[in-house]
This record gives C-alpha cells, structure tokens and sequence, in this order.
C-alpha cells in the first residue's frame, strides 16, 4: 500500500509518497481500506519537529480516517467487512490502509460522506471535550472561539449552537466571517485588524465571556485569561503561535514560550476563575471517553445538528499542498488527503 | 442594636459586642431580623488581616443569616412582614438586624431551623458551585475533599451523595471519621498520620481521582494537582494553611506562599488537567447564578437529600470561642452565631 511518510523535519517538500506493506489485523482489531484522511495541525508541527508526541522520524503520521472495513482479526464481531466506519488511529492514518481496535471504529451513519466522516473525529472530539467534559457550556452562556473557521474552531461552533441562548464570538481573518456567520457564529472579528479583546470587551459591555478555546498560546492566554466572567474557564489546546513560518525558527520558539503566562493559585481564587489544558495526544488513555464523545457527535450528526465542513482534497501526491493550505490558515474547515 | 465587630487586626479578643443604631430598609430592600448567623473560616482570614481587599476594621462582617423580615422598603412585593427567610449579603450578617435587597433573601423551608438556615447558604453554595458548576460531578467519578468535616466539607460530601456510584476520600483527624463516614465519605484519611497522598494513589491503583477541592492551600495545591486524572480539576477554594496560628505570623504566611505552585496553561495540556478558584466573596454580582444554585440546593433539602449539620451556638457575646473551635478546627459541621 502507498504512505505518505514525513523523512525528517523540514518545510511541506520532505514529504514524501512511498510504497509499504499492508498491515495484518491482530487479535481485537480491524484493517480499514482508507477512503479519506484527516490532515491537522499537529501534523504540521510534527514535520516542522515541533511536536513532542510525534514518532520518531521517518513515520507516517495521520489520526483519523474513514474508510470500508476489509479484514477482521481474531475475536472480533464487528464491525463487519464492507462497512463504511470511521476511526480514530495513533498515527499511521495517512495510508491506503490501517488497522485499528474494533472498539476504536464507529459506524457511519448512511448520509455521512466519507470526506465528513474522516473529517470528524479528532476535530469534534476535541471541540466536544472542550465544551462538555472539560468545559460545561450551558444556556445563555458566551464563549470566545480562536481560529474559529479552522477545522475545530468550526466543530466548536456547531456543537455551541446546540445549546439554547449561547453568545459565538470567533476571531478569524475577515474572508472567512461569511462562512462562519452562516455557521452560526454571531460576532466574526478579524484579528488582524482589530484588538480581539478590546472588540469582546465593547460587544460584552466589558463583561467577558464564560468560556475561552484557545489554540494559539503564548501572549494570548493571558489575553484571553483576562476576558473571562467569573467562574469562567480558558481552554488552552495548542501553540499555533509557534508554528506561523513553514520552517521551525528557534527564535520564535523562545519569543513564545517567553510569553507564556504562568499563574497564581491567589489570582484564580480571587478572580473566580479557572483554567485548563486539552491534548487529546496525551488522552489515548483514555480513548473510551474519547470514543464515547465520538459517538455522541455522531448522533448528533443524525439529528442534523452538525456536520463537518470540509475545505479541500487532496490526493497523497500532493500532501505537500494540503500542509501548506494548513499552515497558511488559509483552510475554513478541514483538509484531507485521499489515496 | 448589638452587632459583633473586629475592632483591628488581631487575636480572637479583638472581636466586641457593640450597640449601634438601627437601618431602615431603602426602596427594594427589607430589613432581617436575625435569628442566627453563620460564621466561615474566612472571617477568621478576615480578623487576621490576611484579605487584603476586604473592608478594614472596625467592621462586622458575616455573609449570611436567617431570620424574620420586619421591615420593607418601598416597592417590595415579594417578600412579606413575618417570613422566615436566609439572607445572603456581603458583609454585617453577625449583627441583630441586617438591612439588604429583598433578592438577597430566599424563603426558608417550613421544616428548616434557624439554625440549620445560617449553617446552609455559604457551605453549600460554596459546595453546588464547586461540584456541579466549576467540576460536574457525574456517576462513576472520584473526588478528594479536605477538611471533610467541616463545613464545606460536609455539603460536599451530602451534595456528592445525589450522584450515583462516586467515591468519595476525605481528609480529617481521626476523631471525625464516623461521622464524615455517615455523610457519604467512603475513604475517610486522617492526615495527621498518614501521607494522603500516597494513600489515595494506593487506593485508586494509582489513577488518582477527577476533582480534588482544596482548602488548605499552599503546597497542598501541588499535590492535589498531581492526584488529577486526565480531565481531571483542582479547585481552590481557601488558604487555611494561612491561618492555623491564633495571630497573623507573616513568617509562616511567607513559607505558605513560597511553596505555591503557579500554573502555566502549557503545563496543563501536556497533563490534561485543570485548575480553578472560588472565593464566593466576589460572586456577590453574578446574582441569577448564585439564586438559582441556592434554589436548587433548597430543592434538595425539601427532598431530605441534604441537612446541615450544625456543629455548635455561641451568643455573640462568646464569638472569641467561636473563631477559636473554627480556627483550632475542633468543629464538626458549622459553627452558628445567635443573639442570645
């Protein structure tokens, strides 16, 4: 089966398509014929050698997929070759085939295609998460989406508009509020040419939001931080911010990770507030939970309440655009690799 | 009208039972006649010098109370001449009377004392909003409590109870442990004599548990933190360690604050773990959060699903004793404040 595989550390032209063996289900597993997979922004980063969970170069990266299930290992019932599933995988997803724990592939509902199946699971699990396990979003609450035409800012937007009464704010650049309007974000704000905390403090007549996503780090957490209500929580889960060039630059890095806020147990009680971190790299301990939030997005799919928005396609052999399209923020939804 | 005043800083001595005159309700608000006051732990913080944002001696202080109202001011319709109400302000509750806007005050169950009314407001609001508001506590879960026994403490433990199949491990000295048993603790540690840490670890096989509500501050908070499962979250919720001295003693105040952690958001992706605080004292703005967290936990009481437990009455005259038994942590439940 083809791969495509990340050699070494560099800019989106090491990668590289190449031929290997395909995988035998082992005992509990299932060998999923790969129809599309999900390309993020963790990806990126590990080319870059900017991300700490990543294998050990060269690997073929990749965490979700969709597909038709075509082998079967020892003891397991189901589910049955030639059904379409998607999955969840720890790394390996970007390949003609992958084998993964039964438990850790889901049913497609029929009216899923296969580009929004391979489109769902780590976006709308992290965003679910977010909002529902680690954050309580309730009616009449307000929250503040970064990157918010991204492929979870997107997700994050959709499953808040399943709660009754919830304010959206969402920064993004300004050709993307169309799209995120039509989502259901109420307030876009284009970052680049505004203050995103002076513009929700003006539309929240300086009274913040419940709930903070935060992806870029850095400076901004302590921006976000500081428009939280009170009792209300930043979700912190990635560090954009240090991935804004094609190339690592240790110069960046340390502007960064020099703005990183550290804070004071006495600040947070004083201030009613909380704060919380998300990498869903470091929950494959828990992978029930995350397949439970998966199937719980899935029905709500059914239901007609979300569906993932796909930006753009792109075969294996041109892997190296679909990075590019990512790490340009210029996606709005989420881009995929196909055999 | 007599009220207990901190006259400054200090030991408990320094608290006075004085006579002032009497408010009268303005316009939207109504005048409580207390029956009892509750006392916290942070009053106690308070006559020590150790909220620096607080108001400043001489004051009274107390957030909460139960009563009859007999006053109203001009345009409240909701509240009548003669109801038992609790009253919830943000200060003055330790006095005969207290005067506040009639939303501040919620009518109190037929079957609920005086007592049981002053015991309830701040322990169990403290406990709903940490439990169901800042965590949310669902069937399956596990959670670390400090100071079990006392008064958030015990709500806690009554509040964890409504949920089915939690577990529940609670610190507190040795000599509370049949009781914290009784009130839903399944794991009950006395930290005197053993490292919680390691014990709770033992316990869970080493996973550790999803909420830990942390009173006690300082270098607590960094272990509690490290017994977080993934999605797991710290609540801060007091600095006792601050305060186990009869007098403010800066040197033991600066060796607390030294081994504080601070959080850095990177640190808790990596972990997938979450820190919060709680200090009721500034929530007074958020009313319709605070009402309707009230209002649910008197549902509860009505079921019979939770009843404070008061620990002990003292006159106002004999409020010293009163913040000793809190500050020496003998007490069991709340420690209620009455005229007499």
């Amino acid at each position: 089966m083809r791969c495509v595989s990340i050699p070494r550390p560099g800019g989106p032209e090491v990668l590289e398509v190449r031929e290997v063996p395909d995988p035998v289900p082992g005992p509990g597993q299932v060998r999923v014929r790969v129809r599309a997979a999900g390309l993020n922004f963790a990806e990126v980063m590990a080319r870059m050698g900017l991300y700490p969970d990543a294998p050990k170069l060269p690997a073929v990266m990749g965490y979700e997929i969709s597909g038709v299930v075509d082998a079967l290992g020892e003891g397991v019932g189901g589910p049955e070759p030639g059904s379409r599933v998607l999955a969840l995988t720890r790394f390996g997803g970007h390949a003609e085939a992958v084998v993964v724990s039964s438990s850790q592939a889901v049913v497609m509902p029929d009216a899923m295609t296969f580009e929004e199946a391979a489109a769902l699971p780590l976006n709308y699990a992290t965003a679910y998460h977010m909002l529902f396990e680690v954050g309580h979003l309730e009616r009449g609450q307000s929250i503040l989406v970064h990157m918010a035409a991204g492929g979870v800012g997107i997700a994050l937007v959709q499953l808040a508009r399943t709660v009754p009464e919830v304010t959206i704010f969402g920064t993004s650049s300004a050709s993307k509020h169309e799209v995120l309007r039509s989502e259901g974000c109420h307030h876009p704000i284009d970052y680049r040419s505004k203050d995103y905390a002076a513009e929700v403090r003006r539309l929240t007549n300086g009274r913040g939001v419940h709930l903070v996503l935060d992806p870029l780090g850095g400076a901004d957490w302590r921006k976000g931080y500081a428009l939280l209500r009170p009792a209300g929580l930043l979700v912190a889960y990635g560090f954009a911010n240090i991935a804004s060039g094609e190339r690592r630059s240790w110069f960046r890095l340390a502007g960064q990770a020099l703005r990183v806020p550290r804070f004071s147990p006495l600040a947070l009680m004083n201030e009613n507030r909380g704060l919380a971190g998300v990498n869903l790299g470091h929950l494959w301990g828990e992978v029930e939970l995350l397949m439970s939030e998966i199937r719980s997005v899935v029905e709500l799919y059914r239901a007609g309440a979300v569906r993932p928005r796909v930006d753009s396609t792109y075969p294996f052999a041109r892997a190296a655009d679909a990075h590019r399209r990512i790490q340009e923020r210029k996606n709005v939804g989420k881009v995929l690799l196909v055999p | 009208m007599r009220s207990v005043w901190i006259t400054r800083y200090g030991g408990p001595e320094v608290l006075d039972v004085r006579e002032t005159g009497e408010a009268s309700p303005g316009p939207g608000e109504v005048r409580v006649r207390v029956k009892a006051a509750g006392l916290n732990f942070s009053d106690v913080m308070a006559r020590l010098g150790l909220y620096t944002d607080g108001p400043k001696p001489p004051m009274v202080v107390g957030y909460e109370a139960s009563g009859v109202v007999d006053a109203l001011g001009e345009g409240v319709s909701e509240v009548k001449l003669g109801d038992r109400v609790l009253a919830l302000a943000p200060s003055g509750c330790q006095a005969e009377a207290v005067v506040l806007p009639s939303h501040r005050t919620f009518a109190m169950p037929d079957d609920m004392t005086f007592e049981e009314g002053a015991a309830l407001p701040v322990n169990y609001l403290t406990a709903y909003h940490v439990l169901f508001r800042l965590g949310h506590l669902r069937r399956g879960q596990s959670l670390l409590v400090h100071m079990a026994a006392g008064g958030v403490g015990m709500a806690v433990l009554q509040l964890a109870r409504t949920v089915p199949d939690v577990t529940v491990f609670g610190t507190a000295s040795a000599a509370k442990h049949d009781l914290i048993r009784q009130a839903g603790c399944e794991h009950p540690i006395d930290y005197r004599v053993l490292d919680y840490v390691a014990e709770v670890e033992r316990l869970t096989g080493g996973r550790g548990v999803d909420l830990v509500i942390d009173p006690l501050g300082g270098p607590d908070w960094r272990r509690g933190y490290s017994l977080l499962r993934p999605a797991g979250l710290l609540v801060l919720c007091g600095f006792s360690n601050l305060a186990t001295g009869e007098r403010r003693n800066a040197f033991r105040a600066l060796w607390q604050l030294a081994r504080m952690p601070r959080f850095s958001p990177l640190r808790l992706m990596n972990d997938n773990r979450g820190v919060a605080g709680v200090y009721l004292g500034a929530l007074w703005d958020e009313v319709d959060l605070m009402a309707g967290q009230l209002l649910a936990v008197l549902e509860l009481f009505r079921q019979g699903k939770v009843r404070p437990r008061v620990d002990t009455v003292f006159p106002f005259a004999r409020a010293a004793d009163a913040h000793r038994r809190i500050q020496e942590r003998k007490n069991v439940g709340k420690v209620v404040l009455v005229p007499g």
